[in-house]
């Protein structure tokens, strides 16, 4: 096979035109998807069944389906529904960058609820005792003990699932995003030269994913600075 | 199969009434007898289709019978090549990379593109003359498909238009049902089997005429032949263009869409 | 000597803490029971007994760290029920340190002090900061203010806990076992402290084996075993005279070494 260095050299900067739809995916998908897991994983620790089983029925389902299936469901399945059409959501749904926003957020939603849950049960059951033994209230110990400690338990692996999000937006071109691999999905029709194009493609989210990673250990090396020896 | 295909030339031959010359030629004509509605065998096992009607109504006006052979699609070119039939009626776009290796009658079927949308959507996309109003686009939103020819048309004619690209055909009915896209653009003929001919398709029509622009869709499909038969090649198109202006091309289509899908005016391409 | 508080027997001497038939299960093991036990306002307590006979149980029902199956636990006239309203205005009143010290190791020392503080009493940034600082300064190690957890010694974290359950100006203080993880060069540093605050008057339930601080502060001294208090007598005479087998049993085993 003919490997034409050319036409990755050309076809890099066309992929970089699709880098603002990735990012833009992957900071709404990661700050929705956030805000979504704390709410899941204030739930799922709330101790109510009414709100706990509902909880663990959605993280099941959205942990143990293939987020492209959930990416379909969502853009052809949902729009077939009438009362969908006919929704105030419809607007968002509308859009396939609204689909795939929905999407992201509600699969890295509870992937993230369950790494948040594993900080918060990692924490020193000692330190809450501390808490409450001071008068806290449950939502201060929460607030100002569990979270800050949890947070830092988690990162390690809230930036792998960062990573792993970041990819997942490239999915976002099975539903007629024109992110990067979108992009590079239509320069593979048009040139029919798939291994150099998808090994461009490659090559960005790599460099993607490294500056993501150090990112993180920088985060986490400043959070840490002054806790040596936690036991 | 054997059998098929006497019965099949004894029904040729009856449909042809009786032959005017009793040792006329006979032309072997290949195709894949599995592609409908262009050539398929129908509910009683016979060769039916657009492309086998006009191999029929050709054969009548040259005064040739013929015979029918059945072939793979990736092994067409080669059977042709080799002798194993004369002619290829078999919906075969005519290409230049073809054109290399084999030779062409004039189309009698035309590539084209045609848009979809809603019915009585009052788009008026189109000026009378043919030609897109590219201001009332605007706001217009169309599905495509990824690298197709429609996509490089509308890059052309039209790169302000709000395009969305999707893999496959069928994906594209689906989201110009779910109000996704208000347009899209594809094969007229795709689009009424596929689409506006079944339920899903009740609300929609086409929203323009066909878009005939060689440029990006091609000449057509002829009738391929070996290279150097230019004698044969002028009969062939002789009874073409007797085919399309008698009606006869009109007709055939008609049996299978509610539009013709020829060039109504004889207007030799090459 | 301090001076002990007296037993006086009126009945107008209202305690600040009431046990009365107190039975706590874990499952199907009875930690705690039928304990009852009285603490007067300035009482010192200190609660002994092999490991695993429920004293970290008993002061932790105290404040309900956990809760009690049967029985009344009266603390300060709240009567601790699943019923009472504001259990961290209970808890804010009684102070406690634990053996394995649990700072907050995200905050610095200041930040450790002034967190309930600010939380609980709505002191002010400067006022939560000097309450701080000043307890600081009476466990002797203001200059570490700005350092964190991590960076002290077991000793001076302890100390830092106690001055942290100080600055909400508790009217008890619960320590369970505040110097059995320390190096025994440390231990002395953190008694002293205690003792100190034993001086001021300080109610206080005192989860120890350190019988030279048991002689030195309390007015009582309790010795459980198998989920029951056992005995319970002022020092001298628990130490010199120890009526029950499992007492004297006991007390042979931690004074042999
Ligand atoms: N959360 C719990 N769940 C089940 N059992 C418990 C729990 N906490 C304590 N126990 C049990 O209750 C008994 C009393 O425990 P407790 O901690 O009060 O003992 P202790 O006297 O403080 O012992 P030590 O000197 O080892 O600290 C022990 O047998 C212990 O195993
Ligand atoms: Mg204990």
């Amino acid at each position: 096979m003919s490997f034409d260095f050319a036409l990755i050299v050309d076809s890099i900067p066309k992929i970089l035109t699709g880098i603002g739809l990735t990012f833009q995916l992957l900071f709404l998908s990661a700050v929705l998807g956030l805000a979504l897991a704390i709410i899941l994983l204030l739930m799922r620790i709330s101790g109510r069944w009414y709100l706990v089983a509902p909880t663990m029925v959605y993280i099941y389902i959205f942990r143990g389906t293939p987020i492209l299936v959930q990416i379909f469901i969502i853009y052809y399945g949902l729009p077939q529904l009438e009362f969908v059409r006919d929704s105030i959501f419809w607007p968002i749904l509308r859009e396939a960058f609204g689909c795939a926003i929905v999407a992201l957020t509600l699969n890295t939603g509870a992937y993230v609820s369950e790494i948040l849950r594993g900080g918060v049960l990692g924490v020193d059951r000692g330190l809450k005792e501390a808490g409450a033994a001071l008068g806290l209230s449950a939502r201060h110990r929460f607030i100002y003990v569990t979270a800050p400690i949890a947070i830092r338990l988690c990162l390690p692996a809230y930036s792998n699932d960062v990573i792993s999000l970041m990819k997942s937006t490239a999915l976002a071109s099975t539903i007629t995003l024109l992110d990067m691999m979108g992009i590079a999905r239509t320069i593979v029709a048009e040139t029919y030269a798939p291994y150099e194009i998808f090994i461009s493609v490659m090559v960005v989210y790599l460099i993607l994913t490294w500056i993501i990673q150090r990112g993180f250990g920088w985060m986490e090396k400043r959070m840490s600075r002054h806790v040596r020896s936690e036991a | 199969m054997k059998k098929a295909f006497t019965l099949l030339a004894a029904f040729a031959v009856l449909a042809l009434g009786v032959p005017q010359t009793a040792s006329a030629e006979t032309l072997r004509v290949g195709m894949e007898c599995t592609y409908a509605p262009f050539n398929f065998k129908n509910a009683n096992g016979e060769l039916d289709g657009y492309d086998v009607d006009v191999a029929k109504g050709v054969a009548e006006i040259i005064g040739a019978d013929l015979e029918f052979v059945c072939q793979q699609w990736d092994g067409m070119i080669p059977a042709l090549l080799a002798n194993k039939f004369d002619l290829v009626v078999a919906s075969m776009s005519i290409t230049d990379s073809r054109l290399k290796k084999m030779d062409f009658s004039q189309p009698y079927r035309i590539s084209v593109g045609r848009l979809v949308g809603k019915k009585n959507a009052g788009l008026n996309l189109f000026d009378d003359a043919g030609k897109p109003i590219a201001a009332n686009f605007a706001g217009v939103k169309v599905g495509l498909e990824r690298a197709s020819t429609y996509a490089s048309w509308f890059e052309a004619v039209l790169p302000d238009a709000e395009v969305a690209l999707y893999d496959d055909n069928e994906s594209l009915y689906l989201d110009l049902v779910n109000g996704r896209t208000d347009i899209i653009m594809t094969n007229p003929m795709k689009a009424y089997l596929r689409f506006l001919s079944k339920d899903d398709g009740a609300g929609f029509e086409f929203v323009s005429p066909q878009v005939d622009e060689r440029k990006f869709f091609g000449i057509g499909v002829g009738i391929g032949l070996r290279q150097g038969n230019d004698a044969l090649k002028g009969r062939l198109n002789g009874a073409l263009k007797t085919l399309t202006e008698d009606g006869s091309l009109e007709k055939y289509a008609l049996k299978y869409f509610p539009f013709a899908i020829h060039n109504e005016k004889w207007i030799p391409v090459q | 000597m301090i001076p002990k508080v007296l037993d006086m027997s009126d009945s107008d001497q209202t305690n600040i803490i009431q046990l009365e038939h107190v039975d706590k299960f874990f499952g199907a093991f009875q930690a705690l029971k039928n304990i009852s036990l009285s603490v007067k306002k300035g009482e010192r307590i200190v609660v002994c007994g092999p490991s695993g006979s429920g004293k970290s149980t008993l002061i932790r029902c105290i404040n309900r760290l956990e809760e009690h199956d049967n029985g009344k636990i009266v603390v300060n006239g709240h009567e601790l029920t699943s019923a009472v309203k504001d259990i961290d205005a209970v808890r804010s009143e009684v102070g406690m340190v634990f053996q394995s010290f649990n700072l907050f190791p995200h905050l610095t020392i200041i930040k450790n002090l002034m967190l309930a503080p600010r939380l609980v009493r709505k002191a002010s940034k400067s006022e939560a900061y000097d309450t701080a600082m000043r307890y600081l300064e009476r466990v002797k190690i203001p200059e570490q203010a700005d350092k964190y957890p991590s960076q002290l010694s077991g000793g001076q974290q302890q100390r830092v806990a106690i001055a942290r359950a100080l600055c909400m100006n508790p009217l008890i203080m619960l320590f369970d076992e505040p110097t059995s993880a320390l190096d025994p060069e440390m231990i002395s540093e953190v008694l002293d402290v205690m003792i100190d605050l034993a001086r001021e008057g300080m109610t206080m339930i005192v989860v120890s084996h350190e019988m030279g601080f048991a002689r030195k502060v309390a007015d009582l001294v309790v010795f459980m075993d198998q989920g029951e208090i056992v005995e319970s007598n002022p020092p001298e005479e628990f130490f010199d005279n120890p009526r029950n087998e499992r007492t004297k049993l006991f007390l042979s085993q931690i004074l042999s070494h």
